[in-house]
C-alpha cells in the first residue's frame, strides 16, 4: 500500500503559499521530510492527516482517496502534531485509555494491554498515574508518541517527534519507530538531518512549499560525491566567499569559519574535498533552489 | 520607569480596538437608555425609579442611567483591569519583563494606573451617549429639561469612578496574583452575581447603616439618600454628599487601596505559573529503569456502528466530569446554593412575616433564583466545552481520531444538558433541606419533579442547544459569550419592540403558574406544544451545529460549509426532515390555536384598538341610560371544559326625567352572545366590535318613560377554545373558578375601559385623562365609584357546577340540588347590594364557626388549615368592633373563599370574601416573635370592615371616595389589631406603612394628592390612610373618631345619588375634633404634610429622691408639599407633638420599649428645650417616638440619653 500525492497545492487565506504542486510517492517504511522552518512540512502532514483541505491535487492511500474519505483514513492513521497539549488534570493512563476508545479499541482488556505496552515503550509506565499537567516537555512528547501509535495504525505521521527529547529518549524512539515502520508508512518530519540519514530509506526535501528532491538518502549522498569542498576562512571573509562561490553552509569551529562549497570542480586554492553527508545534500539542494545564494548557518 | 510603563500602557491601550469598542458600546447603551426614558421607543419605559414627571435628563435619571450602565460595565472593567499584568503571562513576555531592572511599584503602579485611566475614559462614553441622546429629534419634548454639565459629571465623581477604582483594584489583583484568564473573565460575572445577591439579602437588614456599608458599589447609599425623593427633587437635586454616600465611598475606596497594597505585597517577579510549578513526577528522567524494548501487543481496532456510541458515552462522561470538577463550576454552583439557602430562609415574606415553606412556593422561588446561575453556566461552559480541545491544544490529535464528526459535538451537548439535570437536582436537594430545616415535612416530591424536570428542564436544554450553536457558528469563545449576553438582553426588551409572539421567540412559551388549588391546570398542554415546537427547532439547530463542527485546522466558513454538505448523510436528512416537519406542523397547530381560535394582538395593537373605541363611542358617555335595579343570573360553570354560561335578566329602570329611546350595551368580544334582548320590542341599530369591546345600541319602539322599567335578557357563553399566545384566562379553571360581574353586560359607555396612562394616550392621539373627577363634581357623584350603570340592586342567582365542587355567590343559600350530574346552588340576597358580585367554584373543604349567631364559613383548599383560626378571629373581632362602633352588620353570614394564587388579593363582596391562596392561607405567623405581624387576621379584619365601608357607605365616582372605603377599612383593621396586640406592637406595623407611603410617593407618575382627594392610589388610601387614621385617633381619641364615623354612616349608608364625598366625611370628623386640633385634620387629610422631627441632645440626672430628670433638645419642622413634591416649610406652626421618655420592659422574654412619660406638647418650629421627671431609668428619649407623624427620618427621633453627674 503506497501513499501517492499528486499536484497538491494549498494557499492560505493570507496569501502564504504553503504547498505548491507537491508530488510524492511514499512506500511502506520510514519516510523523512526535511526542510527549514516554514517550508510547508506541517501543512503537508496536516493535509494527509485529514485536518486541512487542499486547493488542488489528490492524495491516495492505496485505493483510498484521502481527501474524500477522511473517516476511512483516520481509522488507519496515527498522528503526532508538531505542537499539542494535554489535559493537565488527567493522568497519562486515563487519557491514553480514552484515546484508545476513540481509536476503536473497544475491548477493555485489550485496551489495557495496549495502553500499558505503549506506556512502557515510551518509558512513561512509572508515571502513568500522574497528572499530565506535571509532565516535562520531553515526557509530554513521549505521551504524544504513545497516542500516535495506538490502534495499530498503518499510516503514521509524526511531526518533529524528537523535539525536546534527550539523546537517550531520542534513541529509544528511533528504535521503536524503525521497528514499527518496517511494514507500514511512517512519515517523519524534522529539520535534523541526521534523523533522516539514521532512519529513513526514502526522504524528501521541501522548501517554500515545493519538493526539491526525493529519493534514497544514500543515493543522494552518492550523487554529490566529489562536489563538496571545504575551506577554513577568517570570520570577515565570508561575504566575499559567498559572492564568489556556491557556499552552501558555514559554521564556526574553534573561532574560525568553515565553509562548504558545492562545485563540480575544485573551486580553487585552499579548498579540500570532503565526504558528503546528507546535510550537504540538503544544503546543496536548498541552495540551488534559491536564486540568490544565501548561506545557511547550522549549529550542530 | 513608572512613567515609561504608564505611557506604554496608555499607548498600548490607545492602539487596541477593544478600547474603542467598549467606549462606543457604553456610549450606545447610554444613548439607547436615554432615548428609552425620553419616550423615543414608546411611553412608559423607566429605569431606576424615573418616569412620569421625572425628566429624562434630570440629575436623578442621568445618575440612574450611568449607575445602571456602570453595573453592566463591570464586565468591561474586568476585561480592562484584569489584563494589564496577566497579558505578560498570556503572551509569555513575562520572562522578558521580569528580568528587566524594573521595580515592582513601577511595574504594577504603571500598569494599574494606565489601565485605570483608560477605563475611566472608556466609561465617560456613557455620559457622552446620554448627553447626545437628548438632542435626538423623537425625544418627547416634555421629558426634557435643561442639560446641566454637573448632572452628567457628578455621578462619575460619586459613583462611577470610585466603583471603577474598587472593582478595578479587585480584578487587577485577582488576575495578577492568580495569573488566570478565567479568573478575569468569571471574576466580573461572579462579582455582579454576588453583588445582586448581597443586595437582595441586605433588604432584610433592619440596620440601614450596616447595609449601607456592606454595599461595595454604593447602590444602597444612593437608595437611602434618594428613596423618598419626589419628582420635584429628582428633577433638581444633584446626588448630594450625604453621610450615607460619604461613609460608603470612603470605606470602599479604602478597601480598594488595601487590595492594591495586598497585590503589591504578594506579587513576585517569578517566572513560573503556579499551575505549572510543583515537583515533577519522579522516575521519569531515570534512564536506568527504562525497560527493555518489547513488542507491542497487536490489537486491531474494530470500527463497528456500536463503537460510535461507546465513544460517545466515553466522551460525555469525560466532558461532564471535566466540567463539574472545574473550580469555577464549583464556585458558581456554590455561590448559587448559598444564595438559595439564604434567600430561601425568607420564603414568601409579607409585612416581614414568612409563609410556610410549602413545596410549590419553595420550588418556584429556588428554581427561579437558580435559573440565573444556570444561564451563566450554560453561557460559559458552552464556550469551554466547544473550545476544550483547542484550549488544551489537543485538538489536532482529537480531530485526527477515527470517530464520526457528530460524536464530539453531541457528546458536549449531552454533557451540558446532563449538567442541567444535575443542577436542578441540586435545587431539589436545597429545597428539601430548607423545608426540613424549617420543620416542614410535607415534601410533595411530585411537585418538585414536575416543576423542575417537567417544566424548567426543557427550557434549559433548549438554551444549551442555542448556546452550543452560537459557539460553533461564531468560532470565537468570547464573541460567543457576548452574543449570548446580547440575546438575554434582547429577550428583556423584545416585548417593547413589539415582538410578543412565542412563535418567533426562541424557547418562548406561555408560563405555567402553579396553584395549590388548581395544580398546573390548563397551562400544561400549551406549554408543551410550544416547547415541542422549539424542541423540533432545536434538533435542527443541533444538526446544523454538528455538521458545522470545526474539525481540523481549517477555520474558514466556506470549508466548514463544504464539510457540512459533505457530512449531511441520508440518515441525517431524514432526521432533519422529520424535525422540520414537526417544527412546521406544530407551528401551524400553535398558530391555529393562538391566532385563529384566539385573537393575537401586540400590546401596541391592543392600545390602538382601545383608543379607537374611545374615539368612536366616547360621544355616548353622557347619553341617558336606564339603571340596573335587579340582577337574576343563572350561571353554569363547566370546570372541566373551562366554559361558563350566564343566562338571566336585569331589571332596568329609567331614573332620569326624560324618556329613553335606546339602550347602549357593552360587553366583551370573547363572549359568545346567544341572546341580548330587551323585554320590549326593540331593534339593534348598532353592533360593533373594536378590540375587546363589543358595543351595541338597541332602539326601543316605544321610548322608556321616566320611572318605567324594562327587562334585559341575556344569554352569554365564555369558552376557551384552544390556547392563546399568553395570558390564558384564569377565570374558569379546573379547580378554583373565580369570576365577577365584569363578565356580564354593562349598560352604557364604560369609561373605565379607556386607556389610563397619559403617555400612552398621547401616543394614541388622545388627550390626558384625569384619574378621577373633582371631589365637588356633582354630575360624577350621581354614580358610585364602583359602577356607572347601577347602584343598589336586588340580587338572585342559581349557580351550577360539577358535582364534586361547591359553587358560591353573594346571598343566602336557598336550595341545593343535583340534576343531570350537575350540582345546583340557589342564592338570594335579602338586602340591596352594589352591582358587584362574584362567582366561585372549587373542591372546597369548609371550616365553620360563628359570631353571636352569625355563621362564619371558610371555604378552603384541604391542606391550607394553618390560619383558619386567625381568620375566624379576624372576622369575630372585626364584627365585634364594627358593630359596636359603626353600626349593624347588614348580612347574616360571613364567608371567606379561597381562590388560586394567580392573583394576590382579598376582595370583599356582600357577605362573601374571596381570598387568594397566596396571601394569608399559608402564612407562618410566629406569635412569640414580636416582629411577626398577624396579617391573616389583619387582612380578614380589613375585608370584613369593607362590609361597612364600601358596602354600606359608598362614595361617588370622584376623588377621595376610596378614603371612605379603603382608608376606613384600614382604620377598622388597625383598631382590631391595636386592641388585640396592644398599641406598642403597632409601631412595627406602621413603620411598614410609612416606608411604603414614602416610597409610593417617590414613584408617583402623575401627581400626589392629599388624602381627601385620593385618586384610587394605593400608597395613599392604604398606606398614608393607616398613618393618618392612627394619628387621628391618637390625637382626638378613638371614641371621637368612632362617633364621627358612626354619625356619618347613619347619614349616608345605602344612600342614593348623589353619593357622598370626602368633604362630607371630613365635616363629621371636624365636628368631633376640638378647635385646638382642627389644624391637624387639615394637615392630615387636606394637605400633604411632612415632618422633620429629631432629637438633638438628651441627657439625664439622677435626683436625690431616686427619680430621674431628663433634659431634651428636640428639633421640629413641618413642611407642606405640592403634587410634585416641592416643599414649603410652615414657620408659624405650633403643633402638638409627642415628646417623652421611654423605658424598657421584658415582655415574653424579649425587651420592648415602654413609655415612661410621653405627652403631647406644643412645639414651635426649630429647637425646643424640654425637661421631664420620670420614676425609673430613662432608656430612650425624644420626639414622636412612636412615629405617628410622617417623617422621612424616623430613626433620629429618639436617642439614648447620657447620664450627667450633678
Amino acid at each position: 500500500m503506497n501513499l501517492v500525492i499528486e499536484h497538491l497545492s494549498k494557499t492560505y487565506p493570507n496569501g502564504t503559499k504553503a504547498l505548491s504542486d507537491v508530488n510524492l510517492r511514499i512506500e511502506p517504511g520510514m519516510f523523512g521530510l526535511l526542510g527549514p522552518n516554514g517550508a510547508g512540512k506541517s501543512s503537508l502532514m496536516r493535509t494527509i492527516s485529514t485536518l486541512q483541505e487542499a486547493d488542488q491535487g489528490s492524495i491516495r492511500l492505496g485505493d483510498l482517496d484521502v481527501l474524500a474519505n477522511p473517516d476511512r483514513v483516520r481509522q488507519v492513521l496515527g498522528y503526532l502534531p508538531q505542537e499539542f497539549g494535554v489535559y493537565p488534570k488527567v493522568t497519562a493512563a486515563e487519557l491514553l485509555d480514552h484515546f484508545a476508545v476513540l481509536k476503536g479499541i473497544s475491548n477493555k482488556s485489550e485496551r489495557k494491554q495496549v495502553v500499558d505496552g505503549l506506556l512502557q515503550q515510551t518509558n512513561l509506565y512509572n508515571v502513568r498515574n500522574k497528572n499530565l499537567g506535571g509532565y516535562s516537555g520531553g515526557m509530554k512528547q513521549r505521551f504524544g508518541i504513545a497516542q500516535a501509535l495506538l490502534g495499530n495504525p498503518r499510516l503514521i505521521i509524526v511531526d518533529e517527534p524528537t523535539a525536546g527529547l534527550d539523546p537517550t529518549e531520542r534513541n529509544r524512539f528511533h528504535n521503536l519507530l524503525s521497528e514499527i515502520g518496517e511494514d507500514r508508512i511512517v512519515i517523519l518530519s524534522t529539520h535534523i538531518v541526521s534523523d533522516v540519514s539514521d532512519l529513513c530509506r526514502q526522504f524528501a526535501i521541501i522548501n517554500k512549499g515545493q519538493v526539491l528532491y526525493t529519493g534514497d538518502p544514500l543515493l543522494a549522498i552518492e550523487e554529490i560525491r566529489g562536489q563538496i569542498w571545504r575551506r577554513t576562512i577568517g570570520k570577515h571573509e565570508l561575504d566575499s566567499y559567498q559572492q564568489q562561490f556556491a557556499v552552501i553552509s558555514s559554521r564556526l569551529f574553534a573561532g574560525q569559519t568553515i565553509i562548504h562549497v558545492h562545485s563540480l570542480a575544485q573551486p580553487g586554492n585552499g579548498f579540500e574535498s570532503v565526504d558528503p553527508t546528507l546535510e550537504d545534500v540538503y544544503f546543496a539542494r536548498i541552495h540551488a533552489a534559491e536564486q540568490v545564494a544565501t548561506p545557511q548557518v547550522v549549529n550542530g | 520607569m513608572f512613567l515609561e510603563i504608564l505611557l506604554f500602557e496608555l499607548r498600548y491601550r490607545l492602539k487596541r480596538p477593544a478600547t474603542y469598542i467598549y467606549f462606543f458600546l457604553l456610549a450606545l447603551m447610554a444613548f439607547l437608555f436615554m432615548l428609552a426614558v425620553g419616550g423615543a421607543f414608546g411611553a412608559n419605559i423607566t429605569i431606576g425609579g424615573g418616569g412620569g414627571k421625572v425628566l429624562a435628563n434630570s440629575p436623578y435619571q442621568v445618575n440612574m442611567i450611568l449607575t445602571v450602565l456602570s453595573l453592566f460595565g463591570v464586565l468591561i472593567t474586568s476585561s480592562m483591569m484584569g489584563t494589564p499584568v496577566y497579558r505578560d503571562f498570556e503572551h509569555r513576555t513575562h520572562s522578558l519583563y521580569y528580568t528587566a531592572p524594573i521595580s515592582k511599584a513601577g511595574y504594577l503602579g504603571g500598569r494599574f494606573l494606565g489601565s485605570f485611566l483608560m477605563t475611566v475614559l472608556v466609561f465617560l462614553g456613557g455620559a457622552l451617549g446620554a448627553w447626545l441622546a437628548t438632542y435626538w429629534p423623537t425625544m418627547m419634548a416634555d421629558k426634557l429639561g435643561p442639560n446641566t454639565l454637573a448632572a452628567y459629571l457628578q455621578p462619575y465623581l460619586l459613583v462611577v469612578i470610585p466603583n471603577l477604582f474598587l472593582t478595578g483594584a479587585i480584578f487587577f489583583t485577582g488576575a495578577t496574583l492568580s495569573r488566570s484568564a478565567l479568573a478575569i473573565y468569571l471574576g466580573g460575572v461572579l462579582f455582579l452575581v454576588l453583588y445582586t445577591i448581597s443586595g437582595s439579602l441586605q433588604q432584610d437588614l433592619d440596620n440601614d447603616t450596616l447595609s449601607n456599608l456592606l454595599d461595595p458599589l454604593g447602590g444602597t447609599a444612593m437608595n437611602l439618600t434618594q428613596r423618598y425623593w419626589t419628582a420635584a427633587e429628582k428633577n433638581t437635586l444633584l446626588l448630594p454628599w450625604s453621610t450615607w454616600i460619604v461613609q460608603n465611598r470612603l470605606l470602599w475606596v479604602g478597601i480598594g487601596v488595601l487590595t492594591l497594597a495586598a497585590c503589591y505585597v504578594f506579587f513576585r517577579f517569578s517566572f513560573a505559573n503556579k499551575a505549572d510549578s510543583g515537583p515533577r513526577p519522579k522516575g521519569a528522567l531515570g534512564v536506568a529503569d527504562a525497560p527493555k524494548l518489547q513488542t507491542l501487543p497487536v490489537v486491531t481496532p474494530r470500527f463497528t456502528a456500536g463503537l460510535a456510541w461507546q465513544q460517545l458515552s466515553r466522551l460525555v462522561r469525560l466532558e461532564f466530569f471535566s466540567t463539574v470538577r472545574s473550580v469555577y463550576f464549583i464556585g458558581i454552583v456554590g455561590a448559587g446554593v448559598l444564595f438559595l439557602l439564604i434567600s430561601g430562609m425568607q420564603v414568601g415574606q409579607m409585612y416581614g412575616t414568612n409563609t410556610f415553606p410549602t413545596t410549590p412556593v419553595v420550588v418556584q422561588l429556588l428554581a427561579g433564583t437558580f435559573a440565573l446561575f444556570q444561564l451563566i453556566i450554560i453561557t460559559f461552559y458552552s464556550g469551554e466545552l466547544v473550545w476544550r480541545e483547542r484550549d488544551s491544544k489537543v485538538n489536532q490529535i482529537y480531530d485526527a481520531m477515527p470517530m464520526p464528526s457528530w460524536v464530539p459535538f453531541v457528546a458536549k451537548l449531552l454533557a451540558l444538558m446532563g449538567i442541567q439535570v444535575v443542577l436542578l437536582a441540586v435545587v431539589m436537594v436545597c429545597g428539601l433541606l430548607l423545608q426540613t430545616f424549617k420543620g416542614y415535612f410535607n415534601y410533595e416530591l411530585d411537585v418538585y419533579v414536575k416543576e423542575l424536570f417537567g417544566f424548567r428542564l426543557i427550557g434549559m436544554l433548549l438554551m444549551c442547544v442555542l448556546a452550543m450553536l452560537i459557539q460553533v457558528l461564531c468560532n470565537n469563545k468570547y464573541i460567543g459569550h457576548f452574543i449570548m449576553v446580547i440575546y438575554y438582553v434582547f429577550n428583556i426588551f423584545k416585548g417593547t419592540l413589539g415582538l410578543e409572539h412565542n412563535l418567533y421567540s426562541f424557547n418562548g412559551a406561555p408560563g405555567t403558574p402553579y396553584s395549590a388549588m388548581n395544580g398546573y391546570g390548563h397551562f400544561v398542554w400549551p406549554f408543551f406544544a410550544f416547547k415541542l415546537y422549539w424542541g423540533a427547532f432545536a434538533v435542527l439547530l443541533a444538526l446544523a451545529s454538528s455538521l458545522l463542527w470545526p474539525r481540523g485546522t481549517e477555520t474558514r466558513f466556506s470549508w466548514r460549509w463544504q464539510q457540512a454538505r459533505f457530512g449531511f448523510s441520508p440518515g441525517l436528512r431524514v432526521v432533519a426532515g422529520v424535525a422540520l416537519l414537526a417544527f412546521v406542523g406544530l407551528g401551524g397547530y400553535i398558530f391555529y390555536n393562538t391566532n385563529v381560535l384566539n385573537t393575537y394582538r401586540t400590546s401596541d395593537e391592543s392600545e390602538k384598538l382601545t383608543a379607537d373605541f374611545e374615539k368612536k363611542y366616547k360621544r355616548f358617555e353622557k347619553a341617558p341610560q336606564p339603571r340596573i335595579t335587579a340582577a337574576n343570573v343563572n350561571v353554569d360553570i363547566f370546570p372541566e371544559q373551562r366554559d361558563v354560561r350566564f343566562h338571566g335578566f336585569y331589571w332596568l329602570v329609567n331614573r332620569t326625567r326624560q324618556p329613553i329611546d335606546s339602550v347602549h350595551l357593552m360587553g366583551q368580544t370573547d363572549a359568545e352572545v346567544k341572546q341580548l334582548t330587551l323585554g320590549r320590542p326593540a331593534k339593534e341599530v348598532l353592533h360593533d366590535e373594536i378590540g375587546d369591546a363589543d358595543y351595541r345600541i338597541l332602539r326601543l319602539q316605544q321610548p322608556l318613560q321616566p320611572g318605567d322599567s324594562v327587562q334585559l335578557n341575556f344569554d352569554l357563553r365564555y369558552t376557551n377554545p384552544g390556547f392563546p399566545n399568553r395570558g390564558s384566562s384564569t377565570a374558569v379553571v379546573y379547580n378554583g373558578t373565580f369570576m365577577n360581574s365584569e363578565m356580564l353586560p354593562h349598560i352604557g359607555y364604560q369609561p373605565n375601559w379607556e386607556l389610563d396612562d397619559d403617555d400612552t394616550r398621547k401616543e394614541q392621539g388622545l388627550k390626558p385623562k384625569p384619574r378621577m373627577a373633582s371631589v365637588r363634581d356633582s354630575a360624577a357623584r350621581m354614580n358610585t365609584y364602583i359602577s356607572n350603570d347601577a347602584d343598589w340592586i336586588r340580587f338572585e342567582t342559581t349557580v351550577s357546577t360539577s358535582p364534586d365542587q361547591i359553587a358560591i355567590a353573594p346571598g343566602y343559600l336557598q336550595k341545593e340540588w343535583t340534576k343531570d350530574g350537575r350540582r345546583y346552588f340557589h342564592y338570594k340576597m335579602d338586602a340591596p347590594i352594589l352591582n358587584f358580585y362574584s362567582f366561585l367554584s372549587a373542591r372546597y373543604a369548609v371550616h365553620k364557626a360563628q359570631w353571636k349567631g352569625v355563621p362564619i364559613e371558610i371555604y378552603y383548599q384541604p391542606g391550607h388549615e394553618y390560619n383558619l383560626q386567625r381568620m375566624v378571629r379576624g372576622v369575630q373581632l372585626g364584627l365585634d368592633y364594627y358593630t359596636a362602633h359603626f353600626g349593624p352588620y347588614q348580612h347574616r353570614q360571613v364567608r371567606i373563599l379561597e381562590f388560586p394564587g394567580y392573583s394576590s388579593f382579598a376582595q370583599s363582596f356582600p357577605n362573601t370574601i374571596p381570598f387568594s391562596e397566596s396571601i394569608g392561607f399559608v402564612a407562618d405567623v410566629d406569635s412569640t416573635d414580636p416582629k411577626d405581624i398577624d396579617y391573616p387576621l389583619y387582612v380578614t379584619a380589613h375585608e370584613v370592615a369593607h362590609q361597612w365601608f364600601a358596602h354600606q357607605i359608598i362614595g361617588g365616582n370622584v376623588q377621595g371616595s376610596t378614603l371612605m372605603a379603603e382608608t376606613l377599612s384600614q382604620y377598622g383593621a388597625l383598631m382590631v389589631m391595636k386592641h388585640l396586640y396592644g398599641a406598642d406592637k403597632m409601631k412595627k406595623f406602621l413603620r411598614f406603612e410609612l416606608d411604603d407611603y414614602l416610597q409610593g410617593r417617590s414613584f408617583e407618575q402623575k401627581k400626589e394628592v392629599p388624602l381627601y382627594l385620593v385618586e384610587n392610589q394605593p400608597y395613599i388610601h392604604y398606606r398614608k390612610g393607616s398613618l393618618v387614621m392612627y394619628a387621628l385617633q391618637d390625637y382626638i381619641g378613638e371614641a371621637a373618631v368612632n362617633s364621627a364615623i358612626k354619625e356619618y354612616r347613619d347619614k349616608v349608608a345605602y344612600q342614593r345619588a348623589p353619593f357622598t364625598n370626602s368633604i362630607e366625611f371630613l365635616s363629621y370628623i371636624r365636628k368631633h375634633t376640638p378647635d385646638s386640633l382642627q389644624y391637624l385634620v387639615t394637615d392630615l387629610f387636606e394637605k400633604i404634610t411632612l415632618y422633620e422631627n429629631k432629637v438633638d441632645s438628651a441627657s439625664y440626672r439622677k435626683l436625690p429622691n431616686g427619680q430621674y430628670r431628663v433634659m431634651l433638645t428636640v428639633d421640629t419642622k413641618k413642611l407642606y408639599a405640592d403634587s410634585l413634591g416641592n416643599e414649603t416649610p410652615d414657620l408659624k406652626s405650633r403643633d402638638l407633638i409627642d415628646v417623652g421618655v421611654l423605658g424598657r420592659k421584658k415582655v415574653n422574654g424579649k425587651w420592648q420599649d415602654v413609655p415612661l412619660l410621653v405627652e403631647k406638647r406644643r412645639l414651635k418650629p426649630g429647637r425646643n428645650r424640654l425637661e421631664f421627671t420620670v420614676p425609673t431609668k430613662p432608656e430612650r428619649a425624644g420626639i414622636d417616638p412612636f412615629n405617628k407623624l410622617v417623617d422621612r427620618n424616623p430613626d433620629d427621633n429618639v436617642k439614648i440619653p447620657e447620664e450627667k453627674k450633678a
